[in-house]
């Protein structure tokens, strides 16, 4: 039995990668997340931005190529954003970071990101934002209410203090040990605390204030500077203990934001049209006022002390001296993309004649730009796209066909009986094609002249920046974007929760194009409590005189508005505006124009429809149900829909069991365009079990609270019917599940166990088939179903499931599964199959194929389809088909991007990598040769023999 | 020429061959002089004889299939049912070879038709109704070895995926 396991792992794990086809179908990309705090390291060989980003990540990034030099990914916080960003604070060798909104603390060697120590805080959120500050031996943390000194050599702790409650507080270190501020907004006061570098309290007072607000205020170097009442106050913490007062300055303008700089005692405030520098010692002097308006401002202060101040607006920059009031740079075009999103943030490198910026995007782009002063010309050196690692929905498109295939299409599209018009047409085709082909090759050879030509007379700074900026557009070697033989090449195409949408090539992640929506969007948030933009493909690919078009429904304000763009270009078609949408889908057929409508129903059940339907659709509509769950009272109603009147009929309804104790961890129904290739399953005596393979199947997943069990309802869409209910006792989250052909896999936590299984649960009709060549879900079940069910043990945590898909859904399904340490794993549907055998009958043997039960589910490190490539904190796994039966298209979306193949059955339909091609031409053309001059030979000799 | 003329009877060839005044030189078993002599000594008693023979020979043909049919099936029955290339190159030899003579009927009884065999109906029946015997047989053995697409499973991948007649809307639900 022991052998008969090994040969079925044998044949089934086939599929893994040699050591060649490393990197051949697959990619990926490493993030760092939306950067929220950024440092600059210039000490040693590198220079380096040191960053903490809101997915709760310490990294350190190549100043010069914008590599990850070294990343450290901590505790995942899956859905949710976290409620406090990871802050951090570094003296010269080591960074002290807080992760977790507070909970943790941990301390990193600067250069190589060596981790030094850790300390756990709080197993809760910090009720306020959390602060840290290191000295030269000590890192002090204020989370929690509470002031920790940690050592830095081991990340021991030195001592605590208990502080007032506060939801603002902010330290900085002086001689005598430690300056602690916090401020509370509902006692409208603020306190300070000295603590000596024992732990001793030297000073502790309570100001009161008319009113504080944690939003305006900054900390600068002994000063806390904040807006309220329409007056700016500064507090300086360091002044002697009695002495200790506010002084205020009343303005004129209203200050949307104070923030500190790099200069102690100086602070900037944004008014609504300008931003000022104030130095705060002299009476908040206005120091110097930026000319113009300034998405993000930035100081900078280099070596002999001079200062300079840096500000962004759009795709521009400006750089001023300061104490001069000179301006080095002014509006100097660093981008040639006009739609950018503001900048949140400007970092400044500095330097002498070459300075460095880095602008972060509120869509969490990270661009790196350098600026000669001197030339007065800024170019884009690097960009990261950190937008990508919150990715609200994902869509794999088939790219458009190909000028010829396009050509060919239109050919076979005219409708011509005379044979001879027919042959002129393709006669005049081909000459078509031939007069394109030296048109692209001419255009091809005039591009090259120019360039050279650019190259002799432009400077080497030209040169430079064209060099760069063709490095950042020269992606998957300037192929056009065209359909391939395989259809393996696509376009994903991503919307973000940081508010851009993305298109990507598949075969090396590159940007296609990015379009920016807005910071301030939401997702929409689904009843199983995930946020969501969903992506809609309205009209694929496959119609050459039509666009493709998709939409994207996103919220701003509360109100949803859906976006129609041309997935190919980016390009916006439409734009409208839904209000209180409860549901954005498409109509699962289409009009004349090849394009699926989108219907929405907002709360009220009210139907609309994008564009109005012609009344010849209508008409040849099929029946469209929907079913609706309510959040609030678990009742699930079924609706039929009217096209008409563009109303909603209730036609069933009926209440979840156990309602109120139980959240939903998963609704998942099966999209119209899946295909199911067998219609049954041979058993060991050659007979069939046919499958219940219902289009309009639901599967419900609640998972009860008080009393754990995991409840799973199959019910049918049209008529309500639960076909059928599992109860799975003791079962907790996380659970995932996979809805998909005649089956439901779910993934769960047993109490029982103490471990991860994955169930399984089957539906067949028996071995008569009742819905031969139509589904109607009216006709009752002439039998009652077989439900076959199998649960599995799964030796590692879940993270995402997905399940693979092909094009005619023949080739066996798998099951991809992301584990918590950062692999996708692969369980084939011949593992987890609940018709496995109890012990192998000779019958069985005879017939082969059955691999006999067993518990656990081998975790085989060749079925890791990212091998050594690690993923972290994945949010989703998206599948698509390719055009070979074989392949399925896999992207994994998180923290890391990563895109491969899946071929589940194996390779069957191609031939194999290393396929000799040359040895077998060699061979084939060396037979021909010979058999030729063998006859040659072979008739000289006949014809000497015959004179002999 | 017909069966009459040859028989070989030990103490007429033993005269012969030593006769070598004979005219011509005789195969053994083949005698002028009892030709000569004996047809008409015998001419009622050997058509007799000769009818007999032909009959039996032609029996012996037709009979031929139906009693390789023991053989055949202890044959199969050793080849085994696994389907490796020896057993499946002997059941299309047993499949093709019947299968051939079944074709070649009205050849195979050319020779013996005689007017003293009269009708070769029943014997072509018999010789057919063995041949499908084999074949039958060698079917059989293909369906054992289960090569032969009787089975529903068989024809499942030609069962066409079900047209749905109601669609169902299963976007995600938002709150």
């Amino acid at each position: 039995m022991k052998i008969h396991l090994l040969l079925a792992g044998l044949a089934i794990g086939a599929s893994a990668l040699y050591e060649d086809q490393v990197g051949k179908f697959d990619w990926r990309q490493q993030y760092v997340g939306c950067p929220t705090q950024v440092q600059i390291d210039r000490r040693g060989k590198l220079d380096r931005y040191i960053v903490s980003t809101a997915e709760n990540v310490v990294a350190s990034l190549s100043m010069n190529t914008g590599d990850i030099v070294w990343r450290k990914v901590q505790e995942d916080v899956g859905n949710k954003e976290l409620k406090h960003p990871l802050v951090f604070s570094g003296q010269k060798n080591v960074i002290c970071s807080l992760s977790e909104s507070g909970k943790m603390v941990r301390l990193w060697a600067k250069r190589d990101g060596g981790f030094v120590g850790q300390q756990l805080l709080g197993t809760v959120e910090s009720s306020h934002a959390p602060f840290v500050t290191t000295t030269a031996d000590t890192c002090l943390v204020l989370s929690h209410n509470r002031a920790i000194a940690l050592s830095l050599k081991d990340a021991s702790k030195l001592w605590e203090v208990e502080l007032r409650k506060s939801d603002w507080v902010a330290a900085r270190a002086f001689d005598g040990g430690f300056a602690i501020v916090g401020g509370l907004k509902e006692n409208n006061e603020v306190h300070v605390k000295w603590v000596d570098t024992k732990g001793m309290q030297t000073l502790n007072k309570i100001l009161d204030v008319n009113s504080f607000n944690p939003q305006k205020v900054a900390f600068t170097g002994s000063h806390l500077v904040g807006f309220w009442d329409s007056t700016v106050y500064a507090l300086n913490i360091l002044s002697d203990g009695p002495d200790i007062k506010i002084e205020a300055k009343g303005v004129e303008e209203t200050v949307f934001e104070t923030f500190a700089l790099t200069s102690e005692n100086f602070v900037a405030i944004r008014t609504k049209s300008r931003v000022h520098i104030l130095d705060v010692i002299k009476g908040f002097s206005k120091v110097f006022s930026l000319p113009s308006e300034a998405e993000a401002v930035s100081e900078y202060v280099n070596k002999e002390g001079k200062r300079f101040l840096a500000s962004v607006h759009g795709n521009r920059l400006s750089l001023y001296h300061v104490d001069g009031d000179k301006e080095l740079l002014k509006d100097v075009v660093f981008d040639s993309e006009l739609k950018r999103a503001p900048a949140k943030q400007l970092i400044i490198g500095g330097g002498d004649k070459e300075w460095e910026f880095l602008v972060i995007g509120a869509d969490c782009r990270t661009d790196h730009v350098v600026a000669d002063i001197t030339v007065k010309k800024a170019a884009l050196e690097w960009t990261r796209e950190e937008g990508l690692t919150r990715i609200g929905s994902v869509e794999l498109l088939d790219l458009p066909l190909s000028e010829s295939q396009a050509a060919i299409e239109t050919e076979f599209a005219v409708d011509e009986k005379n044979i001879l018009a027919s042959f002129a047409h393709r006669i005049f085709s081909q000459l078509d094609q031939f007069k394109k082909l030296i048109a692209r090759s001419a255009d091809m050879a005039l591009e090259l002249a120019l360039n050279m030509k650019q190259m002799k007379s432009g400077s080497f700074s030209d040169l430079l920046n064209s060099v760069r900026q063709s490095a950042r557009k020269s992606h998957s070697g300037g192929q056009p974007l065209e359909r391939d033989v395989f259809n393996l090449r696509k376009l994903i195409v991503a919307t973000s929760l940081g508010g851009s949408i993305y298109a990507l090539d598949n075969q090396d992640g590159a940007v296609v194009w990015r379009r920016y929506i807005g910071a301030d969007i939401q997702g929409f948030e689904t009843i199983e409590g995930k946020t969501k933009i969903p992506i809609l493909v309205q009209r694929t690919t496959a119609f050459y005189n039509f666009d493709a078009q998709i939409v994207v429904a996103y919220k701003r304000n509360g109100i949803g508005h859906l976006l129609f763009l041309n997935p190919v270009n980016g390009k916006e078609v439409d734009h409208q505006t839904v209000d209180n949408a409860r549901r954005i889908d498409l109509l699962p057929f289409v009009d004349g124009d090849h394009l699926h409508h989108v219907i929405t129903v907002d709360r009220t059940n009210q139907v609309s429809i994008y564009p109005k339907l012609s009344a010849d659709a209508i008409e040849k509509a099929p029946p469209v149900h929907l079913f609706d769950v309510n959040g609030v009272n678990g009742k699930v109603t079924g609706y039929k829909l009217d096209l008409t009147t563009n109303r909603l009929t209730e036609t069933w309804a009926h209440q979840l069991p156990h309602w109120e104790d139980s959240t939903v961890v998963a609704i998942a129904g099966k999209p119209a365009s899946e295909r199911t290739h067998s219609q049954g399953r041979v058993l060991a005596d050659r007979s069939v079990l046919y499958k219940y393979v219902n289009p309009n199947l639901i599967a419900v997943g609640l998972l009860a609270k008080s009393a754990p069990q995991l409840n799973i309802h199959l019910f049918d869409s049209v008529t309500g019917q639960i076909v059928h209910s599992a109860r799975l006792p003791k079962v907790t989250a996380p659970v995932y599940m996979v809805h998909c052909e005649n089956w439901v896999a779910y993934a769960y936590w047993t109490e029982k166990g103490r471990r991860t299984e994955i169930g399984i649960l089957e539906l067949f009709e028996g071995d008569e088939q009742q819905h031969v060549e139509t589904f109607d879900s009216e006709e009752p079940l002439k039998r009652p179903l077989h439900v076959e069910q199998a649960s599995f043990i799964f030796s590692q945590g879940i993270s995402s499931m997905a399940v693979t898909e092909t094009e005619q859904g023949a080739s066996n399904r798998a099951i991809l599964v992301s584990l918590p340490f950062g692999n996708i794993f692969e369980v084939n549907r011949r593992i987890l199959d609940p018709l496995r055998p109890m012990e192998l009958t000779p019958e069985m043997r005879e017939e082969g194929g059955f691999i006999p039960y067993m518990p656990e589910i081998p975790i085989a490190t060749e079925e890791m389809l990212n091998y050594n490539q690690t993923v972290h904190h994945v949010n989703g796994i998206k599948t698509a088909p390719s055009g070979l039966e074989s392949t399925s298209l896999v992207f994994v979306y998180g923290l890391d991007l990563f895109y491969t193949r899946a071929t589940p059955s194996g390779n069957f339909d191609v031939l194999k990598d290393d396929f000799d091609h040359i040895l077998i031409c060699i061979v084939l053309a060396a037979l021909f040769i010979g058999s030729y001059v063998c006859r040659k030979l072979a008739r000289n000799k006949a014809l000497q023999q015959q004179w002999a | 020429m017909s069966l009459s003329q040859w028989r070989i009877d030990s103490s007429h060839a033993s005269r012969a061959a030593r006769t070598a005044d004979s005219a011509a030189y005789s195969p053994p078993g083949f005698s002028n002089v009892g030709q000569t002599v004996q047809h008409h000594v015998e001419a009622e008693q050997s058509s007799d004889q000769q009818e007999h023979l032909m009959k039996k020979r032609a029996w012996d043909v037709a009979m031929g299939p139906g009693k390789s049919l023991p053989m055949n099936m202890f044959m199969m029955y050793m080849a085994g049912r696994s389907i490796s290339i020896f057993p499946i190159m002997m059941v299309a030899m047993m499949l093709w070879r019947p299968l051939k003579a079944l074709f070649s009927v009205n050849s195979t009884f050319k020779p013996l038709e005689h007017e003293s065999t009269g009708s070769l109906l029943p014997h072509k029946l018999v010789f057919l109704l063995g041949n499908c015997g084999v074949v039958a047989l060698a079917i059989y053995k293909i369906h054992t070895m289960g090569l032969l697409p009787n089975y529903d499973s068989d024809w499942l991948e030609f069962v066409p995926e079900a047209r749905r007649i109601q669609y169902t809307l299963v976007g995600d639900l938002f709150v």
